[in-house]
């Protein structure tokens, strides 16, 4: 039995239906990453589960128990919101504290768990400080530990680190995924960017549309997308279009363009179906001649972006009507760059070429 | 036209920059401006409070306490100012939880029809005092809308002794003066994020306890002026207590304005406005006091 199990999870907004019958199962102690575009419902599912939304239809358990109608100040679930709604007339021990306040925790305990969160949140003294005297990055924090202060079953976060900027983004980050390692609480995170849902959870949701596109490790997730949707939207990559063929037990893909290529098996494709092909960017390689003969595309280099570490190529690829993007570490020492309009050779492995069926509605 | 808007900004800058411009809007013109229109009036009040009456109203500018020496030995002015406060702390205790619940629900409602409520609660402003205050003669007397009603419903046998008493003139203030109870507990309530409100039921806080904890500490400065210019309106009322009280309403304001106008003793009149004023603004001091204005001003804002 799962520790939470959303169980085809609906909810409508007059005509707007933001969750279209989810069910995703989370485990004990797992770090999980909801991530999404704007309006895909992740938030929808989030405040479903702390039962400041009720869903219009399906379950939510959390430990077998159906807690779908149970009022959010029953719950034990902590939320840490996008602004942080930290409580601007309250002192930081009093933000704190709130949750064992209103569970009647007795002021020692109180104050000895407020000071272990601040000191877990690197907040130490900040007792009686206002939330208007922090910074963004220090009521961020802040909202953190008062999520986790009074013990929660499951802490949920929305979009946590939007309001911050680039470079306090990734040093918080990783501090949320140590105090997250620290408390082992069960860690539901909702974001918009593919940085932080790949680098955070342990298993990562990708939303679309008020649908569970794919839910499974990052690493899977990147790597063997099964929808178009996130294939496009994880990563970088260019899609091409070809029909799918299993030929003495490889498959490969005849392009519209006239080529072949090797890709990685399907599961879902049939002998002869459309598919489109994801070509993962960073996996593309600059060959000279005497590499494989298959799986090449010949371009012409139609623009470079040197950027001192590594360089860029834009490559235009005439077979199959599209430019792509190249990039690798610059070796000054040995290599000599390539300029615009050289003819170059492009190699990509069959596993790091996605075929998924096409979408009809699609060029 | 097109000339004319680019101009517009040149102009605003010529505006701006010209001297006379900047002397009339500057802060110590502006100081200037209270002390004319504020302090030199009190003054002129202050003075007169401490000159003697002449035989045909006119004012003798000699010092003299002898006004505040008159107010001190009788006890019906001492009764009449206290009366007017008990009457303001009554009219505020009313006012308080009618303008504290319309207010708060004004300010969390997310319905289409807020503007057009808020609307509601001043259009009565539209109207003049005076013809408010007439409009509940017409509601309360013998043969009232409200009488007439009862009686055809055969609830009461004979009309109901309502309009001219103490009890109409203070539904009256109470009902005119609930805009200024509501709209400042409004503007606070409605500045306090929803999600403060999310956050503290996530934490455990039952809707009680998290209007006791969040919404009801932020809305303080919305109550607090609400409760100030509400007793100050109805403890210095005029046209209420003139209007719809009855003869055993006493109150201050009137009182002064027979002073001055019947008995034409400006003096004692003006002395009686000192007195008033002095008390006001020791109750003020204590009350803002007690309360810690500033503070809950401050926690307000941010």
């Amino acid at each position: 039995m799962a520790f939470l199990e959303l169980d085809n999870l609906r909810k409508e907004f007059g005509d707007l239906v933001a969750v279209d019958g989810v069910s995703l199962s989370i485990e004990e102690g797992q770090f999980v990453t909801i991530v999404g575009p704007s309006g895909c419902g992740k938030s929808t599912i989030l405040r479903s589960i702390t039962g400041l939304e009720t869903p219009t239809s399906g379950e939510i358990r959390l430990e077998g128990t159906d807690i779908t109608e149970l009022p959010a100040y029953r719950r034990n679930i902590g939320l840490v919101f996008q602004d942080y709604a930290l409580f601007p007339h309250k002192t930081v021990f009093e933000n704190v504290a709130f949750g064992l306040k209103m569970r009647g925790a007795p002021k020692a305990e109180q104050r000895e768990r407020v000071e272990e969160m601040l000191e877990m949140v690197n907040l130490e003294g900040y007792q009686e400080k206002y939330p208007a005297e922090c910074s963004g990055g220090e009521q961020q924090r802040i909202a953190v530990a008062r999520a986790i202060a009074f013990d929660p079953d499951l802490v949920l976060m929305d979009e946590p680190l939007s309001n911050l900027d680039k470079n306090l983004r990734t040093s918080i980050r990783s501090e949320l995924r140590r105090i997250q390692d620290e408390t082992g609480v069960t860690t539901v995170y909702v974001t918009h960017n593919q940085n932080e849902a790949l680098s955070l959870g342990d298993k990562l949701a990708v939303m679309n549309d008020g649908h569970l596109e794919q839910f499974n490790d990052p690493e899977t997730v990147y790597r063997n997308p099964q929808t178009r949707f996130v294939a496009d939207f994880l990563g970088r990559s260019t899609e091409v279009r070809g029909t799918y063929h299993r030929q003495n037990g490889q498959a490969i893909a005849k392009l519209d363009g006239g080529i072949e290529m090797q890709v990685q098996p399907s599961e879902t494709l049939a002998d002869g179906d459309q598919a489109s092909l994801f070509l993962r960017d960073e996996k593309l390689k600059l060959v000279d001649g005497s590499a494989p003969t298959e799986n090449v595309l010949e371009g012409i280099i139609e623009s470079v972006d040197y950027r001192g570490r590594d360089i860029n190529y834009f490559i235009e690829v005439p077979k199959i009507g599209q430019t792509v993007q190249v990039s690798h570490i610059a070796d000054h020492s040995t290599e000599t760059f390539h300029a615009l309009g050289d003819t170059v050779s492009v190699y990509i492995e069959p596993e790091n070429v996605t075929c998924l069926p096409a979408d009809d509605s699609q060029p | 036209m097109s000339t004319g808007r680019a101009r517009l900004p040149e102009l605003k800058d010529a505006v701006m920059e010209n001297d006379w411009v900047r002397f009339l809007v500057s802060p110590g013109l502006g100081i200037g401006w209270v002390f004319l229109f504020l302090f030199l009036p009190m003054t002129v009040i202050l003075v007169i409070s401490f000159s003697a009456p002449g035989d045909f109203g006119n004012v003798i500018y000699e010092f003299t306490l002898e006004n505040y020496q008159r107010f001190w030995n009788a006890d019906v002015y001492k009764n009449i100012i206290f009366e007017s406060l008990v009457y303001g702390f009554v009219v505020t205790l009313l006012a308080l939880p009618l303008g504290y619940t319309a207010g708060y629900f004004l300010g969390r409602s997310k319905t289409d029809w807020k503007w057009i409520l808020l609307g509601l609660v001043v259009l009565q402003y539209w109207v003049p005092f005076i013809i408010r205050t007439y409009a509940w003669i017409i509601v309360l007397s013998n043969n009232g809308v409200l009488n007439q009603l009862l009686l055809n419903l055969g609830v009461i046998g004979s009309p109901l002794n309502i309009m001219y008493t103490n009890f109409s003139m203070i539904l009256g203030l109470t009902v005119s003066l609930l805009p200024f109870m509501i709209l400042p507990v409004y503007v606070s309530v409605s500045a306090i994020e929803e999600d403060q409100i999310h956050a503290a039921k996530t934490l455990g806080a039952t809707d009680f306890r998290a209007f006791r904890e969040i919404t009801l500490p932020q809305s303080l400065p919305g109550i607090v002026s609400g409760v100030l210019f509400v007793f100050i309106i109805s403890a210095g009322a005029f046209l209420a207590p003139t209007l719809l009280g009855g003869p055993n309403t006493r109150m201050i304001a009137p009182v002064i304005e027979t002073v001055f106008i019947l008995d034409f003793n400006w003096p004692f009149a003006a002395a009686l406005s000192i007195i008033y004023f002095a008390i006001i603004a020791f109750l003020l001091y204590l009350f803002t006091r007690r309360v810690d204005l500033e503070e809950a001003l401050e926690t307000g804002a941010t």
